[in-house]
């Protein structure tokens, strides 16, 4: 703990560190202040009570809100959130795997390529946003929760170019921060938006079960979610470390000392390559029955259709089995995206580089590939059992809100985000103190090289 | 985004309102100075020297000391200073990057600042291309400074060290950049303090600025030394690479920068040598020198990257055109073009120390540079060097005419157009240059000239000793020159070569003519080559004609880049599809934009590393400097300092630990460098990974250096007598040079996702419904 507040107070002490964490709260400041602007001609009372008569916080739109840090169930400005430009970006890069031209621009322009695939990618984001601010108007209309008095030319028109402005003004946010502050935007963006609802979901749930007189469950549960954490950090760091050989310089010299260790190169692949992409995807997916159910909503039928209410209800151990197995299977789906066994064994071949005892070509492309299928099965279970965890967590009684973060999507992007960057900080702090060591010279500066600020952190 | 770009200040500055003010005093001593006898000069430089050293600002001195030096050049050489030089001269004091035309007088305007900082007597540096012009400026620039009662000096590359020193000393150096880096790491690795031939530096002036901090930045300068030769033969390997087939053996990566063998390649190497699996580690050493030997046979030319003469080796610059006497390439590279010529196997290089030209120039606490070509590279000049661009507009008007390119379908094609238009143009007895890329296309070119019956003059790397006399003659009625990259850059020719009938005739055609047969890598560079006509408003006329099996279209696959209905184009016409055209600009700016990234890389990945050069460089040079605190170091008991035979073993031994362990240090760096991007598929930064491992190491290194040399100089105590062999640390000689990418992957998509930084962006249902689409091909594809 002390050493964590030694860490705290030397972040402070750098200038430059110190400015950028200030601007990058700042920024998210400004993101939180948007989502809460109504938009003009909706009535801000009138939504909240049709979004509480329909509240299902685990239906694509609860999921959209999440991401948004409720700017969604708002009819803020900012209701779109950044989701438009991660749309796009990643539509641009598909791109890529299809037309010769954005393969051009990805792999062989450098910067101009880069600036290039930038102004495509926010053109992109906005005709996004201009069909999904329609949908989304669309959407509030629908609940009844605009000022009637406003003319409908006006309301859709000003809104969408609102709702487009938000958009940018967010994905320029994102841009600031990854630029001047301190870790990646448009992530901290998305985290700031999971995480704005945990204080009240906290207090909530400790009052309540204060009230309830199990403050030892409070402290139980406590206990719980931090072993939850502890095990999400190590999934979503964790990596198979394949060793690989260069066979391009000569080496054996006279009078090395060279350290046997640390100094051999490796490929490390990741347990869970396919990230929350799973678990996203699944959701979206449970979501279908519910949609038919509501199509079919037919008193007269309503009672006969067990299933379809079971998979309805998040909380429903069927609803969970198939949930969970989904997770798996879409874990595999996902993995083949991201790594390409064929494309390494390529990659190796080219840089004279080999997987020491193995052929380049198709046997390395099998070897990863089994390897990849052997950590993957792990990491899916893994995967499926996060996804069920707020479930559980209801079913014990936790309050929803709070539930959702032990485990799902929350979790898992506030785990690696944060985890990023604190190693940018860390990163920062590494430069700082080597400057110090200019300055003051190494052996004045013997003593602080000891205590080693920040480089155990 | 790019709204607020335009809000950032411009990088390039034209108005000069804040220099021009400045004019009318300068004007004014000037006046003064005209009336006066030359001894009285001297009394003024001395007053200004004495203001100067008694800390008065030199801005303040600005006006009078501009003045002086103009009236001085114009005794000196009978020329008077534009007010053009005059602002440009201003612009350089103040550490901005000087855009000038050739010919407009750079070597005069770097007179003036050089004076001015010159006289607190710290040492400026001019820093130049290559040793020629450096002699060539220094020459011809001292006689103004002695009149002026200031010293000047170059240095050459191979100068003794006493010489270096006494050069280093003078108040105004002309050096090449490269050479003064060297005698910079070398200082760092010197075992007494006469070893210490530089003074801390003060303010550097780069000629051909874009050149030495654009174009060669990402080349490192490094002291090499020797290395024990591996077992394996050589010869044989050679042999053995030669009877691989391109295409079937062995293939060429994207830019032919990498060479590696295909699956049936190493079946059949692992047949002939009789081994059965050719990646098992016992056969790691067969294995990388078979690469090396590959990589000799295709990626090394002969005449083109290198030359042979009296029985070695001799490397020919990329940039210069120039031979490099001690350049040797690295880790068994050396030895494989060794066995492949043929030549008795040499020694192998291995790195003692390195700093890049970029960080070398960052250590002159004021920079200032000036170029023909700044503008292109303005921004980089601003973002990696902090400077500003001023330029200077021509006194004349430039009377330059750039034809069009012409591009042909073939090489053949391209060479007749060129021999026809050579002849077409000596027929009219017009000068003519035509700039190749390297010996081997200079030599070629002159064969067919002679075989048309043109008499040509040839300038490269084996005819470098007749450089003087052939440039002179260059530009005089009827010559025709074939130069490499020799004359691309630096190279002054007078038209007529000085006399002034001849000059008379030859503006009467037109001036010199220049005809290129490649486009660069690199715009500036074609620009420069454009440049050596019309000097100083004279007429001159500057063509290119390129084909589209050049060897840049060919490395950077012209061909695949076009549009299909462009890739069968043939005959002996010259192409006028604009299309054509515009993709030959288009692969320019890709290249520049590949260079560009590798620089920034190199410079990321350098930042720690040169912090940590200071470190370590500094404690070193305590030790080299004062005994005091070398005997605490190695934990010295005795009240009594130990006698003088003793004392310098137990430095000599210090000192080499510290080289030892640098050099071990930044040799296990280069090797982590070319395998950290690896790191990507985890989901890491391959820069940061390569800091937290550089810092973890460099932790170890500090603490091994103390314990090492505590315990290494009670032996020597004990036993004075002692070999020091393990100080080992041979005379540096040589250097190579490296290129790193940061982002190798074909699939971006999963660089991205796969980053952890990045988990944000699979945050979004949306997306996720391609993504899930294009996984499901993926595993069909795998299947």
């Amino acid at each position: 703990m002390k050493r964590f507040i030694d860490t705290l107070k030397n972040i402070w002490k750098i200038k430059e560190l110190r400015n950028r964490i200030l601007f990058t709260l700042g920024m998210l400041l400004v993101f939180r202040f948007g989502s809460f602007v109504v938009l003009p001609g909706v009535d801000p009372v009138a939504l909240q009570a049709a979004i509480a008569n329909n509240d299902n916080p685990n239906d694509l739109l609860g999921l959209i809100n999440v991401f948004t840090g409720g700017a969604f169930n708002n009819a803020s400005i900012m209701a779109l959130g950044i989701m438009p430009y991660i749309t796009a970006s990643i539509i641009i890069q598909l791109l890529g795997f299809a037309v010769p031209y954005f393969q051009r621009l990805q792999q062989k322009e450098g910067e101009s390529g880069r600036k290039k695939i930038n102004q495509i990618t926010r053109l992109l984001t906005v005709a996004i946003t201009l069909v999904q601010g329609g949908g989304y108007l669309s959407y509030v209309k629908g609940l009844g929760a605009v000022d009637p008095s406003v003319p409908g030319g006006i309301f859709w028109i000003s809104n969408i170019i609102i709702l487009s402005t938000g958009t940018v003004f967010a994905m320029w946010l994102g841009e600031r921060i990854t630029d001047r502050g301190i870790g990646n935007g448009v992530s901290l963006l998305i985290t700031v938006g999971i995480i704005a609802s945990l204080p009240a979901a906290l207090v909530f749930e400790l009052t309540s079960r204060m009230a309830a007189g199990g403050a030892l469950v409070f402290v139980l549960e406590m206990a719980i979610l931090y072993a939850i954490i502890m095990a999400t950090v190590l999934i979503v760091t964790g990596v198979r470390r394949i060793p690989i050989q260069f066979a391009k310089r000569m080496v054996g010299r006279g009078n090395s000392a060279m350290p046997a260790a640390g100094a051999r190169d490796y490929i490390p692949l990741k347990v869970n390559a396919a990230g929350v992409m799973p678990i996203i995807f699944a959701q979206a997916l449970m979501f279908i029955p519910g949609v038919i159910a509501q199509f079919g909503a037919d008193p007269a039928t309503a009672g006969s259709s067990g299933v379809l209410r079971a998979l309805n209800d998040f909380t429903s151990p069927l609803y969970n089995i198939i949930y969970f197995f989904i997770v798996v299977v879409f874990t595999y789906v996902y993995t083949a995206l991201m790594v390409n066994p064929q494309q390494y064994a390529e990659y190796l071949k080219r840089q004279n580089a080999f997987i020491p005892g193995i052929k380049p070509g198709k046997a390395t492309a099998d070897f990863i590939d089994a390897i990849t299928t052997r950590i993957t099965l792990p990491g899916s279970i893994f995967l499926g059992i996060i996804a069920i965890l707020p479930a559980f967590a209801g079913g014990f009684g936790v309050n929803i809100a709070f539930a959702a973060f032990f485990g799902g999507t929350s979790l898992l992007i506030l785990v690696g985000v944060v985890l990023d960057t604190l190693q940018q900080i860390e990163s920062h702090l590494l430069m700082r103190r080597y400057d110090g060591l200019v300055k003051s010279g190494r052996l004045q500066g013997r003593q602080s090289r000891m205590q080693g600020i920040g480089a155990n952190m | 985004m790019s709204a607020f770009k335009k809000i950032k200040k411009s990088p390039i500055e034209e108005e000069f309102g804040q220099y021009r003010v400045l004019l009318p005093q300068i004007d004014q001593y000037f006046q003064y100075y005209h009336q006066v006898p030359d001894h009285e000069l001297q009394t003024a430089a001395a007053g200004l020297r004495a203001a100067a050293t008694d800390h008065q600002d030199l801005a303040l001195l600005l006006p009078d000391a501009y003045g002086l030096v103009k009236e001085a050049c114009f005794r000196q050489f009978g020329l008077l200073a534009y007010d053009e030089q005059l602002i440009a001269a201003i612009a350089l004091h103040h550490g901005n990057m000087l855009e000038m035309q050739t010919g407009e007088g750079k070597t005069l305007t770097a007179l003036f600042p050089a004076f001015l900082n010159g006289l607190l007597g710290k040492g400026v540096h001019i820093l130049t291309f290559n040793d020629y012009l450096a002699r060539r400026d220094a020459d011809w620039s001292r006689p103004l400074f002695t009149r002026l009662g200031l010293s000047s000096d170059c240095i050459q590359q191979g100068m003794p060290l006493d010489e270096k020193r006494h050069a280093y000393r003078a108040d105004i150096t002309y050096a090449t950049a490269k050479e003064a880096g060297f005698d910079y790491l070398y200082s760092a690795m010197a075992y007494a303090p006469e070893e210490l031939v530089q003074r801390p530096f003060f303010f550097a002036i780069v000629d051909e600025a874009d050149a030495l901090m654009i174009d060669e930045a990402r080349n490192p300068l490094v002291l090499a030394g020797r290395m024990d030769p591996t077992e394996v033969d050589a010869k044989a390997m050679a042999d053995l690479a030669a009877g691989l087939e391109q295409g079937a053996d062995f293939e060429l990566n994207d830019y032919a920068r990498n060479i590696f063998l295909t699956e049936s390649g190493i079946r059949k190497l692992e047949m002939q040598l009789e081994v059965e699996n050719l990646m098992a580690d016992e056969h790691h050493a067969l294995l990388t020198a078979l690469n090396l030997a590959l990589h000799a046979r295709m990626l090394l030319k002969r005449d083109i990257d290198y030359v042979v003469k009296n029985g070695a080796i001799l490397q020919v610059d990329e940039f210069t055109g120039r031979v490099v006497p001690d350049r040797k390439w690295r880790n068994g590279l050396q030895t494989a073009v060794e066995a492949k010529e043929g030549l008795p196997v040499r020694s192998e290089g291995t790195i003692l120390n390195a700093i890049s030209l970029q960080h070398f120039l960052y250590t002159y606490p004021k920079l200032a540079g000036m170029t023909a070509t700044a503008r292109a590279a303005a921004e980089e000049f601003e973002n990696f060097y902090k400077l500003r661009t001023v330029i200077v507009p021509p006194h004349l008007p430039d009377r330059r005419q750039d034809e069009p390119d012409l591009v042909f379908a073939d090489l053949a094609a391209k060479n007749r157009a060129i021999v026809e238009e050579v002849k077409r143009v000596h027929h009219r007895g017009q000068p003519i240059l035509i700039g190749t890329l390297n010996v081997k296309e200079s030599e070629q070119l002159a064969n067919l000239l002679s075989a048309a019956g043109v008499k040509c003059e040839v300038l490269n790397a084996k005819e470098d000793a007749r450089e003087a006399a052939i440039v002179a003659r260059a530009a005089r009625p009827g010559q025709v020159t074939i130069s490499t990259n020799m004359a691309g850059r630096g190279t002054d020719i007078t038209l007529g070569g000085g006399d002034q009938a001849e000059r008379e005739q030859v503006i009467s055609l037109g001036g010199l003519y220049i005809l290129g047969t490649n486009r660069h890598e690199s715009s500036r560079i074609d620009r420069q080559l454009r440049g050596r006509a019309g000097r100083q408003g004279d007429p001159g006329q500057t063509r290119f004609f390129i084909s589209l099996q050049d060897e840049l279209m060919v490395k950077y696959r012209l061909q695949e880049a076009l549009p299909k209905k462009y890739r069968q184009l043939s005959g002996p016409e010259p192409i006028t599809e604009p299309k054509v055209l515009k993709f030959i600009d288009h692969i320019q700016r890709v290249i520049e934009g590949q260079t560009y990234d590798m620089r920034r890389n190199l410079l990321h990945y350098s930042e720690l590393v040169e912090k940590q050069r200071l470190i370590i460089q500094s404690e070193r040079r305590e030790i080299l400097l004062d005994d005091n605190c070398l005997l605490e170091r190695i934990g010295w008991e005795g009240t009594e300092p130990p006698e003088n035979t003793l004392l310098d073993g137990l430095r000599r031994l210090a000192l080499g630990l510290y080289d030892r362990y640098w050099s071990d240090h930044l040799d296990q760096l280069q090797q982590l460098k070319e395998g950290i991007y690896l790191v990507r598929f985890g989901g890491q930064k391959p820069l940061r990974e390569y800091q937290r491992q550089s810092d973890r190491w460099f932790r170890e290194l500090c603490e091994r250096i103390d314990t090492d040399l505590v315990r290494k100089a009670a032996l020597l105590i004990e036993d004075p007598e002692l070999d020091l062999r393990t100080l080992g640390v041979q005379k540096p000689a040589s250097t190579w040079t490296y290129l790193i990418n940061d982002n190798p992957f074909g699939n971006q998509l999963a660089i991205m996702l796969l980053d952890n930084s990045n988990l944000g962006f699979q945050a979004d249902p949306i997306s996720a419904v391609f993504l899930f689409i294009a996984g499901l091909l993926q595993r069909r594809k795998k299947r």
